[in-house]
């Protein structure tokens, strides 16, 4: 059965080298740059390119699998640590249809990106850094998405998070320019305080999932996902048994792909996450590293489906549950948060965080009901994918226009149409994608997690899907709103400002539209074969992604309950997607399209849609809480403590042991230099002769000395007692010597008279 | 009698110095430094070869007779943890040798310098094969006599030519003790072969001359290595010794000490005797190696104090007494040869370039030396313990044995320990990460030494990354101690 256990490493790796090369080279690629600049910094950039190149090819090298089914599944490498009391740790790759979907949609993207940085950040001085943390985030995040086990994976998700922290504080000089938040008189942060936030907030989920491997490690013994879903039916009873644990352990588990994937209450961090630069922006924060956390909750569900349905444990039916509310409340939450923001990537971030909630509501739909699984799981990745390729093109094209005129804005665009048409054609279709549109990608994905609701048809995932179905009209409403305000209508001032400074607003340059075409390009492809699918069904994508996942559970050994999925279920999906488009576009067109209404005017006169938007535009005011509650409430905690503890008690208990090792040292002191070194130094012969006439001058001595030198002199004593003591004179060593020898020997001389050791 | 091959390599300081006395004779330039180099690295190649033999054995042991049979005749008894030892000990050497042909350019007396290092690195390889208590003393006393040339190397001045003899007299009194002790063993069990006395002397009633033998041993090899309080020579004698020298005293010459300790204890006692003394003086030792390194101001004396802090650390794999302690020790023991030597390798770099070994008066050198820094670096964080260092792994299997063995009050002693030592190789660090004083330049060290201390810093984090192998290559070496003993045993005896 397993053949490369037999093989060295090398060996392995010489059969199977896409796995192990798409991101050991990258990895390999960030550690180069420091060299290549040594050449040219327009060496450096191509070799950047073509090190993103290698690895999309090394990736790619692993699709032929996924249509043979023939897939090559775990492939160890070495033995990296033993652990006592469990199976060894191994570095492995782990290649299944999941991990080769997630693994190329990344590279692929990640590539494109690589792309158009050359010309959107060319001409910036710290490009070798930039370069750096973009290769090493490709790498760290293919690792997470190949490894084979949990360890493994988190050292992936970790050099994605500093990755993140890195390149969200590019800018780390904090120029006024690249601040963000406002506009005044709100609070602005500078790029290394986003960076920061982002850190420490991924930070707390991070924790959270340390605690829940750990569960998962005691009991298991072993974080290999192959062997835990096989040793699942021994091990998740086990910590079932203590009542609370395994729900614990789920809600802890899922911190993690909280925090990475910016769900409440854990999604601060991505609007802010804004402030680097936009490429950036497209890569980590849209397209993959916040897809880590769906990934690694998909690739965790078997586990916890296997426990619900299979083993009948209450408990472990909450990994669901709460990620399928965590998932449709953040939807919901995000998408309000879009409809009033004024920074156009800000509404991207909320953008994002909203339509990953739409993924965490599929993956968790999938474990409410028996037959939902794999179509849950389905709409999932289906939607993963189909996101990440019109995102990353959307924020492509926000990077475009903010490169053209300089500003994160929206009320400081407007009219680009005419100076920008290629991108705002781009952009129209990948938003009419985002908002799912028939038949673009994104309405078959969304459309998939609706099915996925209704498959299921437990009141609460009917419930969930009501509030993805609200979701999906404001998502057409803020993607009338941007398209609108950026493209449409009449310029700005600032624009007008800028021409009459002779800046007109260009194009993009060619290199930084064409992968944009690119990413539109497959969101239609992928659109019209679904629609194509409809009617030979062999086409259709979210098929294809179902049948691979069929397999993939199957081989795994997960019994699995498909439904047929009935034509009026369909129709519901496509009835509700259609009746929300409805809604948001009639309120989008008479907002924006055809100005009936002026937007502004109707909320401020409006005493129940002022508050509303107030609070809105202040992010439900969570941002502001967790500062006053967390950061602030942290420091005035801190204050507290110095002020109270720290300088009343704790100072004080110092002083006083510092005062009594004076006073201790004061004694030896008098002790060393009055008695012990006399006694030694100056011999036997000496010790009879003068030895009583130094004694008796001593002692006078030592009265005066005790007590009218006082402390100054018993410092500097003690300071030089200790050290004499450690590498003095020759005889003292000797005399430690034979103590130690007397301690020894008497030690065991007396123990043995009191009846031995 | 068969000599093996492997074993002709500890002919090596007689071809280094006939070569050496060639060169200088003939005005080959270079030519000692050649042959010290070539035959430090044929050293290592041949304990590798003597490793593979061992491995073809059956029983884990190979025998040679130098004379006669036992009892009296002298023989090796090369079994995997002597292996263990003698590769920290011939691959610290080689890095040593490599680096003192440019640290020692400018000194005279090199054929001398080179023959003692030889000698010095044989005298503890014998101590690591030897198989009977003779054998081991006669190696003993090899390196020691090399060892007090090599601290006083410098007669010109008067720190080297004290602390030399400082050295030379306390460790003449840890020779005399166990030479006492030894003639006590052979009174007892009438043979000095250590596979017999083990069977004589191992499981019999405790007597007071029992007792006395081990407070002689304890004293004996734990004033060589300075275990406190016995350790009074140490600071003087490792700063004051040329650096090359300094990173063979503080990272194998101390360890060869405890080997000795190790292993003549374990023949001859039962662990549960001795674990409490050793507890104890392990504590002792890694307390005080830390609180007095805390407010050193030379870099090397530092560095000195933290290696008896070390041997504290690695006492506490012996006061566990099981195999997986000793597997801790002797990781240890090779984890600490490495970052230990390299320690004083780079601070010897930066001595050399900027004439000064005050920690105060070295601001802002981490600019101008970045490669030594960084290597001074790498090796100050694997001796504080920090993951992803080899310091890391060998610390928490010893602490973790500590724990597994009833002694976690010593497991806890050693954590917070560990924890004190931070500081002040922190205190290191910001000093020399901070920006310079005005005036002050130096340049990086040359090319060779640099590369030395590079490589060295690459086994630190590879083997705290990845530390499989020599983990199971310490096992195999524990096992042979702890658990292997009967084998042993009836494998000399027949």
């Amino acid at each position: 059965m397993d053949p490369v256990a037999a093989m060295t490493p090398l060996e392995v790796i010489m059969k199977y080298p896409g796995p192990w090369l798409a991101w050991i080279l990258p990895m390999l690629g960030a550690l180069s740059m420091p060299l290549f600049e040594r050449l040219g910094t327009k060496i450096r950039d191509y070799a950047a390119v073509a090190w993103g190149l290698t690895s999309v090819l090394s990736a790619a090298s692993m699709i032929p699998w996924l249509f043979s089914g023939n897939y090559p599944g775990d492939i160890k490498l070495t033995t990296w640590i033993n652990f006592p009391g469990g199976s060894p740790l191994e570095v492995g790759v782990l290649v299944d249809p999941l991990s080769i979907i997630v693994c190329n949609v990344v590279a692929f993207i990640s590539f494109l990106i690589l792309v158009y940085s050359t010309e959107y950040m060319h001409g910036d001085k710290h490009l070798t850094r930039f370069w750096f943390f973009f290769l090493f985030f490709i790498g760290s995040m293919l690792l997470l998405v190949l490894s084979d086990n949990l360890i493994q994976t988190m050292v992936g998700w970790e050099g994605v998070g500093i990755c993140s922290y890195g390149l969200i504080g590019y800018y780390y000089r904090d120029a006024k320019e690249r601040w963000l938040g406002g506009p005044p008189p709100h609070k602005m942060f500078p790029p290394s305080h986003a960076g920061m936030k982002a850190f420490v907030v991924t930070g707390i989920g991070d924790v959270f999932i340390l605690g829940a491997i750990f569960v998962i490690f005691n009991y298991a013994g072993t974080l290999n996902y192959v062997d835990l879903i096989a040793t699942a039916h021994q091990w998740l009873p086990q910590i079932a048994a203590v009542p609370g644990l395994l729900a614990v352990t789920a809600i802890f588990f899922l911190g993690g792909p909280i925090g990475k994937s910016a769900q409440f209450p854990l999604h601060e961090w991505l609007p802010e996450a804004m402030a680097g630069p936009t490429s950036v922006s497209a890569l980590i924060h849209a397209a993959t590293m916040v897809k880590a956390g769906v990934y690694l909750v998909a690739r965790m569900s078997p586990i916890f489906y296997l426990g619900t349905w299979e083993m009948h444990l209450p408990e472990a039916q909450v990994f669901f549950i709460v990620i399928a509310c965590v998932g449709a409340f953040t939807c919901f939450m995000a998408a309000s948060q879009a409809l009033v923001s004024v920074e156009l990537k800000k509404i991207l971030a909320y953008s994002t965080v909203s339509q990953i909630g739409y993924m965490m509501l599929a993956l968790g739909v999938s474990g409410l009901s028996e037959g939902a699984y794999v179509a849950g799981l389905t709409a999932g990745v289906f939607h993963l994918m189909s996101h990440a390729l019109f995102k990353a093109a959307l924020f492509l094209g926000a990077g475009s226009v903010i490169h053209a005129i300089h500003t994160i804005y929206t009320f400081n665009m407007g009219g680009l149409k005419k100076y920008m048409p290629i991108t705002f054609i781009l952009m129209v279709i990948a938003t009419a994608s985002l908002a799912g549109i028939p038949p673009l990608s994104g309405f078959w994905s969304k459309d998939a997690v609706f099915i996925a609701c209704l498959v299921a048809n437990t009141p609460l995932s009917l419930t969930l899907l009501a509030v993805g179905a609200v979701s999906a009209a404001m998502t057409f409403f803020y993607s009338i709103r941007y398209i609108k305000l950026t493209f449409l209508g009449h310029e700005s001032k600032h624009i007008e400002e800028m021409e009459q400074h002779g800046h007109h607003p260009h194009e993009a340059p060619q290199i930084m539209w064409v992968p944009i075409a690119i990413l539109v390009g497959l969101v239609c492809v992928i659109g019209l074969l679904g629609l194509a699918g409809f009617f030979v069904p062999s086409l259709s994508p979210e098929l294809f992604i179902e049948h691979l996942l069929h397999d993939m559970l199957h081989h795994m050994g997960i019994p699995l309950h498909t439904h047929h999925l009935e034509f009026p279920t369909i129709l519901t999906a496509w009835g509700t997607s259609a009746a929300m488009l409805l809604i948001g576009g009639i309120l989008g067109w008479l907002f924006y399209l055809s100005r009936r209404v002026d937007s502004w005017e109707f909320v401020s006169g409006n005493s129940t849609l002022k508050p509303v938007h107030t609070f809105l535009f202040n992010r439900w005011y969570m941002n502001s809480t967790y500062y006053k509650v967390f950061v602030y409430g942290l420091i005035d905690f801190a204050k507290a403590v110095f002020a109270t503890l720290e300088s009343k008690v704790f100072d004080k208990i110092t002083a006083f042991v510092s005062d009594s090792t004076i006073a201790f040292g004061k004694v030896i002191h008098v002790f060393e230099t009055k008695v012990y070194d006399p006694a030694i130094n100056v011999g036997l012969v000496n010790f009879f002769v003068e030895g009583g006439k130094m004694l008796y001058n001593d002692f006078e001595f030592l009265l005066d000395l005790s007590l009218n030198r006082g402390v100054p002199a018993t410092m500097t004593g003690l300071h030089n007692q200790v050290k004499k003591l450690q590498s003095g004179v020759l005889s003292y060593n000797i005399i430690y010597v034979v103590i130690v020898f007397l301690v020894l020997i008497l030690g065991f001389g007396l123990t043995q008279m009191y009846g031995g050791i | 009698m068969v000599i093996p091959t492997p074993l002709l390599m500890m002919l090596s300081p007689i071809v280094v110095f006939l070569l050496g006395f060639l060169g200088e004779e003939m005005k080959i330039e270079k030519l000692r430094e050649g042959a010290a180099v070539v035959m430090s690295a044929v050293s290592v190649a041949a304990v590798y070869m003597l490793y593979l033999m061992l491995k073809s054995t059956p029983d884990g042991i190979l025998l040679f007779h130098l004379q006669a049979a036992p009892p009296l005749g002298a023989c090796f008894e090369i079994d995997m943890l002597g292996i263990l030892m003698a590769f920290s000990v011939t691959l610290l050497t080689f890095f040593a040798t490599l680096y003192s042909v440019k640290y020692m350019e400018h000194d005279t007396r090199l054929t001398e310098f080179y023959t003692l290092l030889a000698a010095m690195s044989v005298g503890m390889m014998g101590v690591a094969f030897a198989g009977d208590l003779f054998t081991l003393f006669v190696f003993w006393e090899l390196m020691c006599i090399a060892s007090y040339v090599l601290v006083a190397f410098r007669k010109d001045l008067w720190g080297p030519i004290e602390a030399g003899f400082k050295y030379f007299v306390m460790s003449a009194l840890g020779a005399a003790v166990i030479f006492f002790a030894m003639a006590f063993l052979y009174g007892m069990a009438g043979t000095v072969n250590f596979a017999q006395l083990s069977d004589a002397l191992r499981g019999q009633p405790l007597n007071m001359w029992l007792y006395m033998v081990f407070g002689m041993l304890v004293v004996g090899f734990g004033i060589k290595s300075a275990i406190v309080p016995m350790h009074t020579w140490l600071p003087d004698a490792h700063p004051e010794a040329p650096s090359p020298i300094s990173a063979l005293l503080s990272g194998v010459v101390i360890a060869t000490g405890l080997y000795g300790l190790t292993r003549v204890l374990f023949l001859t006692f039962d662990p549960g005797m001795f674990k409490l003394p050793i507890a104890f003086l392990a504590v002792l030792t890694m307390t005080l190696g830390n609180v007095m390194a805390l407010r050193q101001s030379d870099i090397k004396r530092l560095l000195a104090y933290s290696s008896i802090a070390q041997i504290g650390y690695m006492l506490v794999g012996l006061a566990a007494g099981t195999a997986y302690g000793v597997m801790g020790l002797f990781l240890h023991v090779f984890n600490h040869s490495i970052m230990k030597g390299m320690a004083f390798l780079a601070s010897g770099s930066i001595a050399h370039e900027t004439g000064t070994r005050d920690i105060k008066s070295l601001r802002g050198v981490g600019k101008m030396m970045p490669l030594t820094s960084l290597c001074l670096f790498i090796a100050l964080l694997g001796l504080g313990g920090v993951p992803g260092t080899n310091g890391f792994i060998s610390k928490y299997h010893l602490f973790s044995a500590a724990f597994g063995s009833g002694l976690g009050w010593l497991g806890i002693m050693g954590v917070l320990n560990s924890a004190l030592s931070m500081a002040y190789y922190l205190r290191i660090m910001q000093v020399l990460l901070a920006s310079p004083d005005e005036g002050f330049k130096a340049k990086e060290a040359p090319v060779l030494m640099v590369a030395v201390t590079l490589v060295m810093a690459v086994l630190i984090v590879f083997l705290g990354v990845w530390p499989a192998p020599i983990i199971g290559f310490a096992t195999a070496a524990s096992e042979a101690l702890v658990n292997g003993l009967s084998t042993f045993i009836g494998a000399v005896l027949g």
